[in-house]
Protein backbone atom coordinates (compact mmCIF):
# COMPACT_ATOMS: atom_id res chain seq x y z
CA UNK A 1 0.00 0.00 0.00
CA UNK A 2 1.26 3.14 -0.80
CA UNK A 3 1.47 6.48 0.95
CA UNK A 4 -1.75 7.67 -1.02
CA UNK A 5 -3.57 4.84 -0.09
CA UNK A 6 -2.28 4.29 3.51
CA UNK A 7 -3.21 8.08 3.76
CA UNK A 8 -6.87 7.24 2.62
CA UNK A 9 -7.54 4.37 4.53
CA UNK A 10 -6.34 6.35 7.73
CA UNK A 11 -8.79 8.73 6.58
CA UNK A 12 -11.91 6.34 6.29
CA UNK A 13 -11.39 5.22 9.62
CA UNK A 14 -11.53 8.16 11.03
CA UNK A 15 -13.66 10.00 9.16
CA UNK A 16 -14.88 13.69 8.88
CA UNK A 17 -14.57 15.30 12.47
CA UNK A 18 -18.60 15.41 14.17
CA UNK A 19 -19.88 18.57 15.45
CA UNK A 20 -18.12 19.46 18.79
CA UNK A 21 -14.87 16.86 17.54
CA UNK A 22 -12.51 18.51 20.94
CA UNK A 23 -10.24 19.07 17.80
CA UNK A 24 -12.47 21.35 15.10
CA UNK A 25 -15.04 22.61 17.97
CA UNK A 26 -13.92 26.55 16.86
CA UNK A 27 -14.05 25.23 13.40
CA UNK A 28 -16.82 26.03 11.46
CA UNK A 29 -18.77 22.73 10.45
CA UNK A 30 -20.38 24.15 7.22
CA UNK A 31 -16.96 24.53 5.51
CA UNK A 32 -16.62 20.66 5.41
CA UNK A 33 -19.09 20.46 2.51
CA UNK A 34 -16.67 21.96 0.61
CA UNK A 35 -14.31 18.70 1.22
CA UNK A 36 -14.97 15.85 -1.39
CA UNK A 37 -11.87 12.80 -0.63
CA UNK A 38 -12.03 10.17 -2.94
CA UNK A 39 -9.86 6.90 -3.48
CA UNK A 40 -6.62 7.72 -4.71
CA UNK A 41 -5.34 5.62 -7.98
CA UNK A 42 -3.46 2.77 -7.59
CA UNK A 43 -0.53 3.59 -10.17
CA UNK A 44 0.85 6.67 -8.12
CA UNK A 45 4.16 6.56 -7.74
CA UNK A 46 5.96 5.95 -4.17
CA UNK A 47 8.28 9.27 -4.19
CA UNK A 48 9.32 9.05 -0.41
CA UNK A 49 11.89 6.39 1.02
CA UNK A 50 10.12 4.64 3.55
CA UNK A 51 12.67 6.04 6.60
CA UNK A 52 10.54 8.84 6.79
CA UNK A 53 7.63 8.22 9.24
CA UNK A 54 4.66 10.76 8.42
CA UNK A 55 2.76 8.80 11.31
CA UNK A 56 -0.01 8.22 9.26
CA UNK A 57 -1.16 5.16 10.76
CA UNK A 58 -2.10 7.25 13.66
CA UNK A 59 -2.65 10.67 12.70
CA UNK A 60 -5.96 12.26 13.80
CA UNK A 61 -6.07 15.13 11.86
CA UNK A 62 -7.98 14.36 8.39
CA UNK A 63 -6.37 18.23 7.54
CA UNK A 64 -2.51 15.78 7.37
CA UNK A 65 -4.28 13.66 5.17
CA UNK A 66 -6.05 14.83 2.63
CA UNK A 67 -3.00 16.65 0.92
CA UNK A 68 -1.11 13.45 1.00
CA UNK A 69 -4.26 11.52 -0.76
CA UNK A 70 -4.70 13.96 -3.35
CA UNK A 71 -1.12 15.39 -4.33
CA UNK A 72 -0.05 14.04 -7.65
CA UNK A 73 4.04 14.11 -5.83
CA UNK A 74 5.77 14.49 -2.91
CA UNK A 75 8.42 17.00 -4.01
CA UNK A 76 11.39 15.61 -1.36
CA UNK A 77 14.19 17.71 -1.24
CA UNK A 78 17.42 17.05 0.75
CA UNK A 79 19.67 19.78 2.39
CA UNK A 80 23.15 18.29 3.07
CA UNK A 81 25.13 18.11 5.64
CA UNK A 82 26.12 21.11 7.55
CA UNK A 83 24.40 23.37 4.34
CA UNK A 84 23.14 27.15 4.77
CA UNK A 85 20.13 27.49 2.52
CA UNK A 86 17.88 30.10 1.99
CA UNK A 87 14.61 29.61 -0.08
CA UNK A 88 10.43 29.51 -0.78
CA UNK A 89 8.19 27.05 -0.64
CA UNK A 90 5.07 27.44 -2.84
CA UNK A 91 2.22 24.85 -3.61
CA UNK A 92 1.96 24.23 -7.28
CA UNK A 93 -1.25 22.40 -7.29
CA UNK A 94 -4.34 22.47 -5.00
CA UNK A 95 -3.13 19.69 -2.95
CA UNK A 96 0.40 19.47 -2.25
CA UNK A 97 2.77 17.72 -0.42
CA UNK A 98 6.97 18.82 0.19
CA UNK A 99 9.11 17.10 2.53
CA UNK A 100 12.58 18.44 3.61
CA UNK A 101 15.46 16.18 4.87
CA UNK A 102 17.21 18.79 6.86
CA UNK A 103 21.04 16.70 7.74
CA UNK A 104 22.95 17.40 10.45
CA UNK A 105 24.61 20.64 11.10
CA UNK A 106 22.69 22.55 7.85
CA UNK A 107 20.71 25.61 9.25
CA UNK A 108 17.69 26.38 6.32
CA UNK A 109 15.39 29.50 5.97
CA UNK A 110 12.01 28.74 4.13
CA UNK A 111 9.00 31.39 3.02
CA UNK A 112 6.00 29.91 2.80
CA UNK A 113 4.13 31.31 -0.37
CA UNK A 114 0.25 30.86 -0.77
CA UNK A 115 -0.77 29.69 -3.65
CA UNK A 116 -3.46 31.45 -6.28
CA UNK A 117 -6.31 29.75 -4.05
CA UNK A 118 -8.87 29.68 -7.02
CA UNK A 119 -10.63 26.82 -6.10
CA UNK A 120 -13.22 25.99 -3.56
CA UNK A 121 -11.03 23.79 -1.57
CA UNK A 122 -7.16 23.31 -0.75
CA UNK A 123 -4.94 21.43 1.18
CA UNK A 124 -1.10 21.93 1.42
CA UNK A 125 1.03 19.29 3.71
CA UNK A 126 4.49 20.66 4.66
CA UNK A 127 7.20 17.83 6.58
CA UNK A 128 10.49 18.52 8.14
CA UNK A 129 12.64 15.94 9.41
CA UNK A 130 15.88 17.67 11.34
CA UNK A 131 18.53 15.72 12.23
CA UNK A 132 21.48 16.57 15.63
CA UNK A 133 22.48 20.14 15.16
CA UNK A 134 19.94 21.16 12.13
CA UNK A 135 18.93 24.92 12.62
CA UNK A 136 15.20 25.45 10.40
CA UNK A 137 13.34 28.94 10.33
CA UNK A 138 10.15 29.10 8.41
CA UNK A 139 8.11 32.22 8.01
CA UNK A 140 4.96 33.86 6.10
CA UNK A 141 3.89 37.21 5.17
CA UNK A 142 1.69 36.99 2.26
CA UNK A 143 -0.39 39.61 1.12
CA UNK A 144 -3.94 39.25 2.04
CA UNK A 145 -6.24 37.21 -0.25
CA UNK A 146 -9.30 35.13 0.23
CA UNK A 147 -9.47 31.55 0.45
CA UNK A 148 -12.74 29.52 0.23
CA UNK A 149 -11.40 27.03 2.48
CA UNK A 150 -7.34 26.29 3.26
CA UNK A 151 -5.92 23.26 5.26
CA UNK A 152 -2.23 23.35 6.05
CA UNK A 153 -0.28 21.28 8.03
CA UNK A 154 2.97 21.64 9.01
CA UNK A 155 4.77 18.44 10.67
CA UNK A 156 8.41 18.83 11.82
CA UNK A 157 10.44 16.16 13.82
CA UNK A 158 13.65 17.65 15.58
CA UNK A 159 16.52 15.37 16.69
CA UNK A 160 19.02 16.56 19.59
CA UNK A 161 20.22 20.45 19.70
CA UNK A 162 17.86 20.95 16.54
CA UNK A 163 15.83 24.49 16.57
CA UNK A 164 12.53 24.99 15.13
CA UNK A 165 11.68 28.48 14.56
CA UNK A 166 7.98 29.62 13.31
CA UNK A 167 7.50 33.21 12.19
CA UNK A 168 3.88 34.14 10.51
CA UNK A 169 2.15 37.58 9.48
CA UNK A 170 -1.34 35.89 8.28
CA UNK A 171 -4.05 38.75 6.64
CA UNK A 172 -5.77 36.55 4.50
CA UNK A 173 -9.85 36.61 4.21
CA UNK A 174 -12.02 33.62 4.30
CA UNK A 175 -11.82 30.39 6.08
CA UNK A 176 -8.58 28.39 7.19
CA UNK A 177 -6.97 26.54 9.40
CA UNK A 178 -3.20 25.94 9.92
CA UNK A 179 -2.20 22.38 11.69
CA UNK A 180 1.19 22.01 13.66
CA UNK A 181 2.52 19.00 15.06
CA UNK A 182 5.86 19.72 16.21
CA UNK A 183 8.17 17.03 17.65
CA UNK A 184 11.18 17.81 19.74
CA UNK A 185 12.42 14.05 20.04
CA UNK A 186 16.02 14.95 20.93
CA UNK A 187 17.72 16.40 24.03
CA UNK A 188 17.80 20.54 24.23
CA UNK A 189 15.72 20.42 20.68
CA UNK A 190 14.06 23.93 20.67
CA UNK A 191 10.80 25.69 18.65
CA UNK A 192 9.76 29.16 18.79
CA UNK A 193 6.84 29.40 17.35
CA UNK A 194 5.72 33.43 16.55
CA UNK A 195 2.51 34.36 14.84
CA UNK A 196 0.47 37.44 14.33
CA UNK A 197 -3.04 37.44 13.00
CA UNK A 198 -4.64 40.55 11.92
CA UNK A 199 -8.08 39.57 10.70
CA UNK A 200 -11.11 41.87 9.21
CA UNK A 201 -14.60 41.27 7.63
CA UNK A 202 -15.89 37.68 8.42
CA UNK A 203 -12.56 36.12 8.07
CA UNK A 204 -12.68 32.56 9.87
CA UNK A 205 -9.03 31.72 10.99
CA UNK A 206 -8.19 28.39 13.23
CA UNK A 207 -4.96 27.65 14.38
CA UNK A 208 -4.27 23.93 15.95
CA UNK A 209 -1.00 23.39 17.52
CA UNK A 210 0.83 20.48 19.47
CA UNK A 211 4.39 20.69 20.82
CA UNK A 212 5.64 17.12 21.21
CA UNK A 213 8.23 17.37 24.12
CA UNK A 214 9.89 13.86 23.68
CA UNK A 215 12.84 14.24 25.43
CA UNK A 216 14.72 15.83 28.26
CA UNK A 217 15.92 19.76 28.45
CA UNK A 218 13.83 20.57 25.69
CA UNK A 219 12.38 24.23 25.02
CA UNK A 220 9.31 25.84 23.68
CA UNK A 221 7.99 29.20 23.68
CA UNK A 222 4.68 30.16 21.55
CA UNK A 223 3.62 34.35 21.46
CA UNK A 224 0.63 34.30 19.50
CA UNK A 225 -0.94 37.99 19.05
CA UNK A 226 -3.94 38.89 17.52
CA UNK A 227 -5.78 42.16 15.75
CA UNK A 228 -9.25 41.51 15.14
CA UNK A 229 -11.27 43.51 13.34
CA UNK A 230 -15.23 43.53 11.60
CA UNK A 231 -16.84 40.20 12.11
CA UNK A 232 -14.01 37.94 11.95
CA UNK A 233 -13.27 34.97 14.59
CA UNK A 234 -9.56 33.35 15.13
CA UNK A 235 -9.37 30.05 16.98
CA UNK A 236 -6.12 29.17 18.64
CA UNK A 237 -5.76 25.94 20.12
CA UNK A 238 -2.58 25.16 21.33
CA UNK A 239 -1.23 22.09 23.23
CA UNK A 240 1.74 21.15 24.84
CA UNK A 241 2.85 17.49 25.71
CA UNK A 242 5.70 16.76 28.01
CA UNK A 243 6.96 13.25 27.80
CA UNK A 244 7.42 10.90 30.77
CA UNK A 245 11.15 11.25 31.64
CA UNK A 246 11.26 14.20 30.26
CA UNK A 247 13.02 16.21 32.91
CA UNK A 248 14.05 20.33 32.69
CA UNK A 249 11.72 20.67 30.21
CA UNK A 250 10.60 24.76 29.52
CA UNK A 251 6.94 25.95 27.83
CA UNK A 252 5.66 29.21 27.55
CA UNK A 253 2.53 30.08 26.11
CA UNK A 254 0.94 33.29 25.76
CA UNK A 255 -1.16 34.85 23.33
CA UNK A 256 -2.50 38.75 23.07
CA UNK A 257 -5.60 39.54 21.56
CA UNK A 258 -7.02 43.34 20.28
CA UNK A 259 -10.96 43.41 19.60
CA UNK A 260 -11.27 46.18 17.79
CA UNK A 261 -14.87 46.09 16.90
CA UNK A 262 -17.70 44.23 18.78
CA UNK A 263 -18.25 41.33 16.72
CA UNK A 264 -14.71 40.36 16.31
CA UNK A 265 -14.23 36.94 18.51
CA UNK A 266 -11.65 34.88 19.87
CA UNK A 267 -11.36 31.57 20.94
CA UNK A 268 -8.28 30.35 23.08
CA UNK A 269 -8.09 26.66 24.42
CA UNK A 270 -4.58 26.16 26.18
CA UNK A 271 -3.95 22.47 26.94
CA UNK A 272 -1.24 21.43 28.72
CA UNK A 273 -0.60 17.31 29.21
CA UNK A 274 2.39 16.75 31.53
CA UNK A 275 3.82 13.46 32.60
CA UNK A 276 7.14 14.45 34.15
CA UNK A 277 7.34 16.92 37.59
CA UNK A 278 10.41 18.76 36.86
CA UNK A 279 9.32 20.84 33.98
CA UNK A 280 8.68 24.68 34.27
CA UNK A 281 5.15 25.09 31.84
CA UNK A 282 2.84 28.48 31.50
CA UNK A 283 0.42 29.75 29.80
CA UNK A 284 -0.97 33.11 29.53
CA UNK A 285 -3.66 34.89 27.22
CA UNK A 286 -4.85 38.91 27.36
CA UNK A 287 -7.74 40.07 25.66
CA UNK A 288 -9.09 43.60 25.00
CA UNK A 289 -8.96 46.71 23.25
CA UNK A 290 -6.02 49.35 22.76
CA UNK A 291 -5.15 50.87 26.37
CA UNK A 292 -7.06 53.78 26.38
CA UNK A 293 -4.46 55.66 28.42
CA UNK A 294 -1.88 55.31 25.96
CA UNK A 295 -4.24 56.30 22.99
CA UNK A 296 -5.11 59.60 25.35
CA UNK A 297 -0.91 60.24 26.04
CA UNK A 298 -0.05 60.06 22.22
CA UNK A 299 -2.97 62.29 21.11
CA UNK A 300 -2.20 64.89 23.99
CA UNK A 301 1.43 65.47 21.96
CA UNK A 302 -0.74 66.59 18.86
CA UNK A 303 -1.62 62.80 17.47
CA UNK A 304 -4.63 63.00 16.25
CA UNK A 305 -6.44 59.13 17.20
CA UNK A 306 -6.04 57.70 14.15
CA UNK A 307 -2.83 57.86 13.99
CA UNK A 308 -2.47 56.98 17.55
CA UNK A 309 -4.10 53.83 16.99
CA UNK A 310 -1.88 52.88 14.33
CA UNK A 311 0.87 53.49 16.63
CA UNK A 312 -0.29 51.47 19.29
CA UNK A 313 -1.17 48.84 16.67
CA UNK A 314 2.07 48.63 14.95
CA UNK A 315 3.89 48.49 17.59
CA UNK A 316 1.91 45.61 18.75
CA UNK A 317 2.45 44.01 15.88
CA UNK A 318 5.81 44.72 15.84
CA UNK A 319 6.78 43.60 19.52
CA UNK A 320 5.72 39.98 18.59
CA UNK A 321 8.77 39.34 16.63
CA UNK A 322 11.26 42.46 18.18
CA UNK A 323 13.03 40.15 20.63
CA UNK A 324 14.08 38.00 17.99
CA UNK A 325 17.48 37.70 16.58
CA UNK A 326 18.14 39.06 13.01
CA UNK A 327 17.57 36.38 10.98
CA UNK A 328 16.45 36.61 7.26
CA UNK A 329 12.54 35.60 8.70
CA UNK A 330 12.47 38.56 10.95
CA UNK A 331 13.51 41.22 8.97
CA UNK A 332 11.44 40.18 6.14
CA UNK A 333 8.55 40.32 8.78
CA UNK A 334 9.30 43.54 10.24
CA UNK A 335 9.75 44.66 7.17
CA UNK A 336 6.34 43.15 5.97
CA UNK A 337 4.83 44.63 8.95
CA UNK A 338 6.13 48.42 8.70
CA UNK A 339 5.45 48.59 5.18
CA UNK A 340 1.91 47.79 5.41
CA UNK A 341 1.02 49.68 8.29
CA UNK B 1 -4.12 83.66 26.85
CA UNK B 2 -5.89 80.86 29.24
CA UNK B 3 -8.83 81.28 31.63
CA UNK B 4 -10.89 78.26 32.82
CA UNK B 5 -14.20 79.78 34.02
CA UNK B 6 -16.42 78.28 36.24
CA UNK B 7 -15.39 74.78 35.10
CA UNK B 8 -17.51 71.60 36.62
CA UNK B 9 -16.46 68.21 35.26
CA UNK B 10 -17.28 64.81 36.75
CA UNK B 11 -15.81 61.18 36.01
CA UNK B 12 -17.72 58.88 33.53
CA UNK B 13 -19.69 57.77 36.91
CA UNK B 14 -21.06 60.55 37.48
CA UNK B 15 -18.68 61.28 40.50
CA UNK B 16 -18.20 65.17 40.79
CA UNK B 17 -14.61 66.12 40.92
CA UNK B 18 -14.28 69.75 39.79
CA UNK B 19 -16.92 72.10 41.12
CA UNK B 20 -15.98 74.92 39.77
CA UNK B 21 -12.94 76.28 39.39
CA UNK B 22 -11.83 79.55 37.82
CA UNK B 23 -8.23 80.59 36.84
CA UNK B 24 -6.69 83.17 34.25
CA UNK B 25 -3.31 82.84 33.54
CA UNK B 26 -2.50 85.67 31.48
CA UNK B 27 0.62 85.67 29.35
CA UNK B 28 4.14 85.28 31.21
CA UNK B 29 2.85 84.42 34.21
CA UNK B 30 3.46 81.19 36.49
CA UNK B 31 0.68 79.88 38.51
CA UNK B 32 1.23 76.58 40.71
CA UNK B 33 -1.69 75.10 42.02
CA UNK B 34 -1.56 73.34 45.60
CA UNK B 35 -3.66 71.33 47.45
CA UNK B 36 -4.08 68.25 49.64
CA UNK B 37 -4.26 64.77 47.78
CA UNK B 38 -7.64 64.07 45.87
CA UNK B 39 -8.42 67.55 45.60
CA UNK B 40 -8.64 67.76 41.83
CA UNK B 41 -5.04 69.33 40.65
CA UNK B 42 -4.34 66.53 38.14
CA UNK B 43 -7.87 66.01 37.06
CA UNK B 44 -8.05 69.65 36.59
CA UNK B 45 -5.26 69.26 34.27
CA UNK B 46 -6.86 65.92 32.82
CA UNK B 47 -10.56 67.75 31.88
CA UNK B 48 -8.93 70.77 30.11
CA UNK B 49 -7.17 68.23 27.83
CA UNK B 50 -9.69 65.99 26.92
CA UNK B 51 -8.92 63.04 28.98
CA UNK B 52 -11.94 60.05 27.92
CA UNK B 53 -12.44 59.43 32.05
CA UNK B 54 -13.76 62.65 32.40
CA UNK B 55 -16.95 64.23 31.46
CA UNK B 56 -17.36 68.19 31.25
CA UNK B 57 -20.41 69.20 32.68
CA UNK B 58 -20.66 73.12 32.94
CA UNK B 59 -17.54 76.10 32.32
CA UNK B 60 -15.42 77.31 29.54
CA UNK B 61 -11.76 76.50 29.21
CA UNK B 62 -10.56 79.74 26.52
CA UNK B 63 -6.79 79.38 25.02
CA UNK B 64 -5.98 82.30 23.09
CA UNK B 65 -9.48 83.78 22.74
CA UNK B 66 -10.93 79.88 21.74
CA UNK B 67 -13.23 77.42 23.73
CA UNK B 68 -11.14 74.18 23.23
CA UNK B 69 -13.64 72.35 24.85
CA UNK B 70 -14.89 71.34 21.70
CA UNK B 71 -11.79 70.46 20.22
CA UNK B 72 -10.48 66.67 19.72
CA UNK B 73 -7.51 65.79 22.45
CA UNK B 74 -4.87 66.51 19.86
CA UNK B 75 -6.07 69.85 18.36
CA UNK B 76 -6.17 71.34 22.30
CA UNK B 77 -2.39 69.90 22.35
CA UNK B 78 -1.68 72.15 18.74
CA UNK B 79 -3.08 74.70 19.71
CA UNK B 80 -0.97 75.45 22.29
CA UNK B 81 -1.70 73.25 25.40
CA UNK B 82 0.69 70.76 26.90
CA UNK B 83 -0.04 68.71 29.68
CA UNK B 84 3.16 66.89 31.66
CA UNK B 85 1.03 63.82 33.42
CA UNK B 86 2.15 62.55 37.02
CA UNK B 87 2.57 59.30 35.81
CA UNK B 88 3.97 59.25 32.29
CA UNK B 89 3.22 56.21 30.10
CA UNK B 90 5.50 53.74 28.50
CA UNK B 91 5.70 53.38 25.15
CA UNK B 92 7.75 50.20 23.83
CA UNK B 93 8.72 50.50 20.67
CA UNK B 94 8.33 53.61 19.69
CA UNK B 95 11.46 55.18 19.40
CA UNK B 96 11.17 58.41 21.52
CA UNK B 97 12.72 60.71 18.57
CA UNK B 98 10.30 58.76 16.44
CA UNK B 99 7.92 60.18 18.78
CA UNK B 100 8.99 64.29 19.12
CA UNK B 101 9.37 64.20 15.47
CA UNK B 102 5.68 62.85 14.92
CA UNK B 103 3.97 65.21 17.68
CA UNK B 104 5.87 68.28 16.49
CA UNK B 105 4.93 67.81 12.88
CA UNK B 106 1.16 67.50 13.93
CA UNK B 107 1.64 70.66 15.23
CA UNK B 108 3.17 72.26 12.31
CA UNK B 109 0.26 70.55 10.10
CA UNK B 110 -2.00 72.07 12.38
CA UNK B 111 -0.27 75.40 11.86
CA UNK B 112 -0.06 74.49 8.25
CA UNK B 113 3.66 74.41 8.28
CA UNK B 114 5.79 72.01 6.45
CA UNK B 115 7.15 68.93 7.98
CA UNK B 116 10.30 70.22 9.95
CA UNK B 117 13.84 69.81 8.58
CA UNK B 118 16.37 67.57 9.33
CA UNK B 119 18.51 70.16 9.73
CA UNK B 120 16.29 71.95 12.14
CA UNK B 121 14.90 69.40 14.44
CA UNK B 122 18.85 67.76 14.84
CA UNK B 123 19.26 71.57 15.89
CA UNK B 124 16.25 71.42 18.50
CA UNK B 125 17.14 68.10 19.80
CA UNK B 126 20.42 68.77 20.38
CA UNK B 127 19.89 71.88 22.21
CA UNK B 128 17.31 70.93 24.40
CA UNK B 129 18.67 67.34 25.27
CA UNK B 130 21.82 69.22 26.13
CA UNK B 131 20.34 71.52 28.65
CA UNK B 132 18.61 69.05 29.85
CA UNK B 133 21.55 67.08 30.23
CA UNK B 134 19.86 63.73 28.79
CA UNK B 135 22.21 61.36 26.55
CA UNK B 136 21.65 59.09 23.56
CA UNK B 137 19.63 56.43 25.70
CA UNK B 138 16.57 58.74 25.93
CA UNK B 139 16.21 59.12 22.27
CA UNK B 140 17.01 55.95 20.68
CA UNK B 141 14.65 53.89 23.07
CA UNK B 142 11.39 53.51 23.46
CA UNK B 143 8.89 56.37 24.74
CA UNK B 144 9.55 56.47 28.28
CA UNK B 145 10.92 52.57 28.16
CA UNK B 146 12.29 51.70 30.96
CA UNK B 147 13.23 54.79 32.44
CA UNK B 148 13.05 55.63 36.26
CA UNK B 149 10.35 57.77 37.34
CA UNK B 150 12.93 60.63 37.29
CA UNK B 151 14.22 60.33 34.09
CA UNK B 152 10.05 60.13 32.79
CA UNK B 153 9.68 63.73 34.26
CA UNK B 154 12.56 64.59 32.53
CA UNK B 155 11.14 63.41 29.06
CA UNK B 156 8.57 65.29 29.62
CA UNK B 157 10.24 68.28 30.23
CA UNK B 158 12.05 67.47 26.90
CA UNK B 159 8.37 67.25 25.00
CA UNK B 160 7.49 70.56 26.52
CA UNK B 161 10.66 72.06 25.09
CA UNK B 162 10.05 70.47 21.57
CA UNK B 163 6.44 71.16 21.12
CA UNK B 164 7.07 74.85 22.55
CA UNK B 165 3.24 75.46 23.66
CA UNK B 166 1.83 78.50 25.04
CA UNK B 167 0.57 76.97 28.45
CA UNK B 168 2.22 74.52 29.54
CA UNK B 169 0.18 72.17 32.69
CA UNK B 170 2.95 70.43 34.71
CA UNK B 171 1.50 67.69 36.75
CA UNK B 172 4.31 66.93 39.95
CA UNK B 173 6.86 67.32 37.46
CA UNK B 174 8.96 67.38 40.31
CA UNK B 175 8.08 63.89 42.33
CA UNK B 176 10.83 61.34 42.10
CA UNK B 177 13.33 63.70 41.02
CA UNK B 178 16.90 63.99 43.19
CA UNK B 179 18.36 67.28 43.81
CA UNK B 180 20.11 67.24 40.36
CA UNK B 181 17.40 66.55 38.27
CA UNK B 182 15.12 68.83 40.16
CA UNK B 183 17.60 71.37 38.84
CA UNK B 184 17.70 70.59 35.59
CA UNK B 185 13.89 70.49 35.00
CA UNK B 186 13.74 73.69 36.75
CA UNK B 187 16.47 74.93 34.45
CA UNK B 188 14.20 73.73 31.34
CA UNK B 189 10.92 75.32 32.22
CA UNK B 190 12.41 78.39 32.97
CA UNK B 191 14.23 78.36 29.36
CA UNK B 192 10.67 77.67 27.64
CA UNK B 193 9.62 80.98 29.58
CA UNK B 194 8.76 83.64 27.51
CA UNK B 195 6.66 86.26 27.83
CA UNK B 196 4.18 85.12 25.64
CA UNK B 197 3.51 82.15 27.29
CA UNK B 198 2.39 80.40 30.68
CA UNK B 199 2.91 78.06 33.00
CA UNK B 200 0.43 75.99 35.70
CA UNK B 201 2.88 74.01 38.30
CA UNK B 202 0.82 71.32 40.11
CA UNK B 203 3.32 70.59 42.69
CA UNK B 204 3.01 69.59 47.11
CA UNK B 205 6.58 71.28 48.34
CA UNK B 206 8.24 74.36 47.74
CA UNK B 207 11.65 72.70 46.26
CA UNK B 208 9.94 73.17 43.02
CA UNK B 209 9.29 76.61 43.62
CA UNK B 210 12.65 77.98 44.87
CA UNK B 211 13.81 77.49 40.91
CA UNK B 212 10.58 78.25 39.36
CA UNK B 213 9.32 81.23 40.88
CA UNK B 214 5.66 81.18 40.73
CA UNK B 215 3.49 85.01 40.41
CA UNK B 216 0.32 83.33 41.89
CA UNK B 217 -0.20 80.36 44.11
CA UNK B 218 -3.55 78.91 44.59
CA UNK B 219 -5.29 76.54 47.01
CA UNK B 220 -7.52 73.61 45.16
CA UNK B 221 -9.53 71.90 47.66
CA UNK B 222 -12.52 69.78 46.92
CA UNK B 223 -12.56 70.78 43.40
CA UNK B 224 -12.68 74.14 43.84
CA UNK B 225 -10.02 77.07 44.05
CA UNK B 226 -9.90 78.47 48.04
CA UNK B 227 -7.35 80.88 48.57
CA UNK B 228 -5.55 82.10 46.02
CA UNK B 229 -2.09 84.56 46.44
CA UNK B 230 1.32 85.53 46.09
CA UNK B 231 4.50 83.36 46.06
CA UNK B 232 4.34 83.72 49.99
CA UNK B 233 1.35 81.39 49.94
CA UNK B 234 3.46 78.13 49.19
CA UNK B 235 5.70 78.88 52.10
CA UNK B 236 2.97 79.19 54.25
CA UNK B 237 1.58 76.06 53.09
CA UNK B 238 4.84 74.37 53.66
CA UNK B 239 4.95 75.30 57.01
CA UNK B 240 1.42 75.32 58.10
CA UNK B 241 -0.58 72.91 55.93
CA UNK B 242 -3.85 73.20 54.80
CA UNK B 243 -5.80 73.16 57.85
CA UNK B 244 -5.62 76.92 59.14
CA UNK B 245 -7.41 77.53 55.70
CA UNK B 246 -10.69 75.86 56.69
CA UNK B 247 -10.17 77.49 60.23
CA UNK B 248 -10.04 80.84 58.59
Amino acid sequence: MNIQQKAYSRFESIGLPKARHDDWIFFPNSAFQKINVISPEENFSESISKEFDLGIDTEKNIAALIPLIHTRNTFLKTIDANAQETGILKARDDFSHTLFHIQKGADVSLEILDNKNEHDFTAERLDFFLEENAQLELFFCNPPQKHNLQFRHIRIVAAANASIKILGVQQNTGCYRQSFDLFLNGEDSTVDFRLLNKLEDDTEAHYHLIIHHNAPHTKSNQLVRQILNGKSHVSYDGAVHVGKDCTEVNSAQLINNILLSEEAKVSIKPVLKIYHDDVECSHGNTCGELDAESLYYLQSRGIDAKKAEDILLQNFAVNTFSELNSSVGSKRILSAITNRA
Amino acid sequence: MLSIQNLKASLKDGTSILKGVNITVQPGEIHAIMGPNGSGKSSLFKAISGHPSYQIDSGSVILNGEDILGMDINNRANAGLFISMQYPIEIPGVKNVDFLRMALDSKRAYLGLEKIKDSEFNQLMEKYTSLLEMDDRYISRGVNEGFSGGEKKRNEILQMAILDPKVACLDETDSGLDIDALRIVARGINEMMTPEKSVILVTHYQRLLDYVKPHFVHVLRQGKIILSGGPELALKLEEQGYDWIEEA
